[in-house]
């Protein structure tokens, strides 16, 4: 527990900040000058040239030139005053709910000032700067465009100095809030800093991605219409207008509403650089950048506040002893329904009624070296997208019924199914006891036929060797056969990954897809054969098949091969199946089959088509009845393996007859029989 | 009747091209490895064990080459057409000059002891040969040749005075010894140029005997030996200096084993064809040892003032660099170099080998440079820099009398000398291509680009012809008409 007293100090400092401008500018090799602003003379707050003695008025000052009336009305109201840490920090958490933030402006007399933001030079005071003319000298004040520096004079620990190791601003004291989310923005290596953090020395990329490559703030925070940012329109033929702001009308009157960031994609094309992931629209879809990119930080973060009255008691996570050992945040489907990282912390008030849980977002602290990269990260039992979180968040708009009673995120409440992951154990159970029962059905079976055939010894049946698969019929049957068997196995990889831990889980998948549509075209192939041959008529059962033929065969199968009688239905070209084989294959092949193979296709589709996949009760549905499914195909395999070895002399015979296409049929019966 | 047997076969071949033929055709191709740079290195061949083949006795060093040379007698003709042996290179045509002219070591000016001609006896220490004292010495006399200093691995071989190993060393067993040259041969000299241990090149020091990883990379985490690189056939020895080489024929380069766009991150690779390798990769120099940065001879002779490490009397006041940051250059692999008798700029420094290039040369690229600063002495009349005799009993650091060592020393190189003589400003460049870093230890952005354009990085944009930072201003646009321009310089 560190106490801070955030209350107790702060304004002085804010105020010198402005008031203690740039000095010494000849003594520091290091210091900046912006030469191209013009000297330009100080106003008053009357509005007339400013004599020694007056008060300055900065937006009179400045906006002589600049429009500062626009300036006034685009600033948001935040940015508008200097409020002391301990109020940034209830304005931020929105947690003081005894004061508005009309209450707070009032509380505090100190408007921010053009300075503040524009100027990276402290030392000195303005009336300083005023030579005999009366005018300022404005290479000394450096006036440009807000650096990185600037914004973090307030905001998180933000370091652009690269030449002496970075360490954490006073966490007893955390003025700027950097404890919101342990964020850094800072270009050093972690490697190089001075945080004392285990296995520094592996940690070889730097806090930010962005300060690394020289980005600032407001490259991404810029102003509305600053002619450098990027352009949206929704016109269909215009890929970039080039009327713009030109240089001069943008200083004359810059928006300063710039609390909206560019979006990672607004600058990144992120496909180009991800092509080695699949599904790459899905994941988009559902994923934040900074999900995947600030898996880690290297840095502690608020886990509790508890607020007195004028202190603030704040419990860290991340550290433990002085040593530093960094947080993973907490990854959870916002009110759009993608996934994003999030600190989770406990605020706790004097009331019981004040007492909150807050999530703040991640954007900064990012990398590529530390990005989630393994398919397995998410797409396991262990799936750190299936991490409980510390709390249920206030502040996020979350699915109803999302976070369930183990504080685990239920991913399907956000309309996500994390595949290798949300898997329905009821599912499970049922597909596992239906393949078992299966297995213990035919060996059963089995054995009943093996002890029977000891037991009776009778002249073998009369069989005649008779043609009965076509080449197409056979090729078909056995590119379907070997096209399930390996979608059984890559699905079962794609379905529970941690008990293949060997296997590659992104090969699976492609896989997966590829033979899918292997078998999806061989079964159109053979779909147009059997209608245009006319064969499909072979499939279809007729009503004395549903009933007494299907009650004859099944008679056969439990009791009458045991006696040694023979086959209750002939074979030959013209009828290959007998009747339960035609209600199998029917169902086999006009319902199963073609349920699988769709909710395959949806599920595949969903990254492009995704209002296809939702009006099938999207993913949480789809995956499931697929799983499903493939359990019911599971047991199908077993069970039609096992009767190929009740069709020919030999228990193989029905196997080779399916290759060679010839079957020595049993002929004993009339041939009129059939007629 | 044996063919019907596996007439079936068709059925499994069948349904095994249909289900292979789209995985191959539709699974993600993963994007191919580059090779592995080592895998372009040469092959390391064992040497012969030499002991039995030279069983001596040696009295002399010339007995040594003679026996060396009974069964290499291939290597006599190689050497005497080596630099190392002629210390000059054939004539090439250069920009800006109406005749061919030669350089190397032999023909040129330096800014450390200024000149070979006339103090043969103290520079020839590091000649490859025997007995090169005076211009008598006949160049195309192969029994001279010094086999051992590039060979003999005793670690005991030592050279002194116009090259002839000092008193007690033992040639029986440097002789017996001898393998492919290492660190330690080539070392010897180029690790002490310039008169001392890191004196002279910044990148070559004794830390590079046994190099760890920090110091450079491939000599320390992969012990590659100097003709790893600088890969020697016939005894020619791959590699120009910059100092001495007119011309860049048998140069050798980082991409002769790395792929220029290997970098994963493309940022990176869009350095390359403006950046030189060596830029990012050394980023300082003499990290072990200090390396002499000034050498003023103006202010030698002076035999009131202490000797230290920053000032001895017979030549003159030092400054030495730690760590030093290199500073950079457009550079196309040539130098405007300084040859004798050319007129000194009386306005400033004189440069005696300023590399060419700048940002309209496509094959320039910038490239990391220690800058040596020396004041050194010149005919106040024709304006151009004298060679003094230094060495021996008339050489200035017995007499200390410019003016006699001066007249000696333009005598022995036939340059005229006025009788008035002052001291000038050089400057040499030397390429910093040594002590490479990995990649992390390697300049980042923020190295030379800086997020806000008021504060400065290592480069200096607008003095390299940059309108600002290339990361906002943009990268060097070659315009047909400047290149061909600045080709013809």
């Amino acid at each position: 527990m560190i106490k801070s007293a955030l209350h107790s100090w702060g304004l002085p400092r804010y105020l010198t900040r402005y008031l203690l401008l740039s000095a010494l500018l000849s003594l520091s090799p290091h210091a900046l000058s912006n030469t191209f602003h013009p000297d330009f003379p100080l106003i008053n707050t009357e509005g007339q040239l400013w004599q020694q003695g007056d008060s300055i008025s900065e937006s009179k000052s400045c906006g002589q030139c600049h429009n500062s009336e626009l300036i006034h009305n685009t600033l948001d109201e935040k940015h508008s005053h200097y409020f002391s840490p301990q109020q940034r920090l209830f304005l931020k958490l929105g947690i003081n709910k005894r004061k508005t933030l009309a209450e707070l402006k009032a509380e505090t007399e100190n408007k921010t000032h053009c300075l503040s933001c524009h100027s990276s030079v402290k030392e000195t005071t303005l009336p300083e700067l005023v030579g005999n003319n009366n005018f300022v000298a404005a290479a000394g004040l450096s006036l440009s465009s807000p650096d990185s520096e600037n914004c973090g004079n307030c905001h998180g620990l933000v370091s652009t100095e690269d030449n002496s190791p970075l360490s954490l601003p006073n966490l007893q004291q955390d003025s700027k809030l950097f404890g919101l989310n342990g964020e850094i923005f800072a270009a050093q290596d972690i490697g190089l800093s001075a945080l004392n953090l285990a296995n520094k020395n592996t940690l070889n990329h730097s806090f930010d991605a962005h300060a690394e490559r020289l980005l600032g703030c407001t490259d991404c925070h810029s102003s509305p219409n600053n002619p450098t940012r990027p352009q949206k329109n929704n016109i269909k033929n215009l890929r970039f207008d080039p009327r713009r702001l030109s240089a001069h009308e943008y200083l004359q009157q810059p928006n300063h509403s710039f609390e909206e960031a560019l979006a990672c994609q607004d600058c990144h094309e992120v496909k180009s650089s991800h092509q080695w992931l699949p599904y790459l629209n899905q994941h988009l879809n559902k994923l934040s950048c900074e999900s995947c990119h600030i898996s880690w930080l290297p840095s502690p973060a608020y886990q509790s506040i508890t607020i007195e009255a004028d202190t603030a008691e704040i419990q860290w996570r991340g550290i433990e002893n002085s040593f530093i050992t960094g947080y993973q945040p907490w990854l959870l489907p916002d009110a759009s329904g993608k996934i994003k990282p999030f600190n989770i912390f406990k605020i706790k008030g004097e009331a019981e009624k004040e007492h909150s849980v807050y999530a703040a977002p991640l954007h900064h602290s990012i990398n590529s070296q530390q990005a989630i990269k393994e398919c397995r990260s998410c797409h396991d039992k262990n799936s750190i997208l299936l991490r409980a979180v510390p709390a249920i968040p206030d502040n996020l708009q979350l699915a109803d019924g999302l976070i369930d009673k183990n504080l685990s995120p239920r991913l399907a409440k956000a309309d996500i199914y994390l595949i290798g992951g949300n898997t329905l154990p009821a599912i499970d159970i049922l597909g596992l006891l239906l393949v078992l029962g299966t297995t213990l059905a035919v060996s059963a079976h089995g054995l009943a036929r093996y002890i029977a055939a000891k037991r009776i010894v009778s002249a073998p049946a009369r069989r005649t060797r008779m043609y009965i698969y076509g080449y197409y019929e056979r090729l078909w049957h056995w590119l379907q056969a070997a096209a399930v068997l390996a979608l059984l196995a890559t699905g079962a990889v794609v379905h529970k990954p941690w008990l293949f831990p060997w296997i590659d889980f992104a090969l699976m998948v492609e896989l997966h897809n590829i033979l899918g549509f292997v078998l999806f075209v061989n079964a159109a192939l053979a779909l147009f054969y059997h209608l245009a041959s006319g064969e499909i008529k072979q499939y279809i059962p007729m009503p004395s098949d549903l009933f007494v033929r299907s009650f004859q065969q099944l008679h056969f199968y439990l009791k009458g091969m045991f006696n040694n009688e023979h086959h209750p239905f002939e074979k030959d070209r013209e009828n290959k199946l007998n009747p339960l084989q035609k209600i199998a294959y029917f169902g086999l092949l006009n319902v199963l089959l073609p349920a699988q193979m769709f909710s395959g296709l949806l599920m595949w589709g969903a990254q492009t088509w995704p209002e296809w996949a939702s009006y099938f009760g999207g993913l949480p549905m789809l995956g499931p009845l697929h799983s499903m499914l493939a359990w019911v195909f599971a047991s199908f395999l077993i069970m039609h393996i096992y009767l190929t070895t009740t069709s020919g002399p030999k228990p193989l015979s029905g196997i080779k007859s399916m290759i060679d296409g010839w079957e020595e049929v049993e002929t004993q019966q009339k041939a009129n029989e059939h007629d | 009747m044996s063919g019907q047997h596996f007439k079936w076969i068709w059925l499994p071949t069948a349904v095994l091209c249909v289900l292979l033929v789209p995985v191959l055709l539709f699974l993600p191709a993963k994007p191919k490895p580059l090779p592995a740079p080592e895998s372009f290195l040469p092959q390391r061949k064992a040497h012969v064990d030499h002991s039995a083949l030279m069983p001596g006795p040696y009295h002399t060093p010339q007995q040594v080459t003679a026996r060396c040379l009974e069964c290499h007698e291939q290597a006599e003709s190689q050497v005497l057409h080596s630099s190392h042996w002629t210390w000059e290179h054939e004539a090439v045509e250069v920009p800006g000059r109406s005749e061919a002219v030669k350089g190397g070591k032999k023909n040129v000016i330096n800014n450390f002891c200024i000149g070979v001609g006339g103090n043969w006896e103290g520079c020839t220490g590091c000649h490859t040969g025997y007995g090169w004292k005076d211009e008598s010495f006949n160049f195309s006399d192969g029994s001279n040749i010094d086999c051992l200093v590039c060979h003999e691995q005793s670690g005991t071989y030592v050279k002194g005075k116009a090259g002839m190993p000092v008193e007690g060393v033992d040639l029986v067993s440097a002789a017996q010894s001898v393998g492919f040259p290492t660190r330690s041969n080539c070392g010897a000299c180029h690790f002490g140029g310039g008169g001392g241990d890191a004196v002279k090149h910044g990148d070559l020091d004794s830390s590079l005997y046994f190099p760890p990883a920090s110091v450079d990379i491939h000599m320390g985490k992969h012990d590659m030996q100097c003709i790893d690189c600088h890969r020697t056939e016939e005894h020619q020895i791959a590699g120009r200096a910059l100092s001495v080489s007119l011309d860049t024929r048998n140069q050798i380069s980082c991409l002769d084993c790395h792929s220029e766009k290997l970098h994963k991150d493309q940022r990176i690779n869009q350095h390359t064809s403006s950046v030189a390798c060596q830029t990012c990769h050394i980023p300082e120099v003499a990290t072990r040892e200090s390396t002499k940065t000034h050498w003023d001879w103006s202010q030698a002779g002076d035999a009131n003032r202490e000797e230290s490490h920053e000032y001895q009397k017979i030549k003159g006041e030092f400054k030495y660099s730690a760590n030093l940051k290199p500073e950079y250059y457009w550079h196309d692999g040539t130098s405007a170099r300084y040859l004798y008798g050319d007129k000194i700029n009386t306005s400033g420094a004189s440069d005696l080998n300023k590399p060419m290039g700048n940002i309209n040369k496509p094959r320039a690229k910038i490239f990391p440079f220690k800058v040596h600063v020396a004041w050194q002495i010149y005919d106040t009349n024709n304006l151009h820099l004298l060679q003094p005799k230094t060495y021996g009993e008339t050489g200035f650091w017995t007499t200390f009398d410019w003016d006699s060592a001066v007249r000696q020393g333009s005598e022995a190189i036939g340059l005229d000398y006025s009788g008035e003589y002052g001291f000038t400003e050089t400057r040499m460049y030397w390429p910093q291509t040594h002590m490479v870093q990995a990649g992390k230890q390697a300049l980042a952005c923020n190295d030379c680009h800086t997020e806000n354009p008021n504060k400065k990085g290592r480069l200096d944009w607008q003095a390299l012809g940059y309108p600002g930072d290339p990361l906002r201003w943009g990268s060097r646009t070659i315009r047909a008409d400047k290149a061909k321009e600045s080709s013809d310089d």
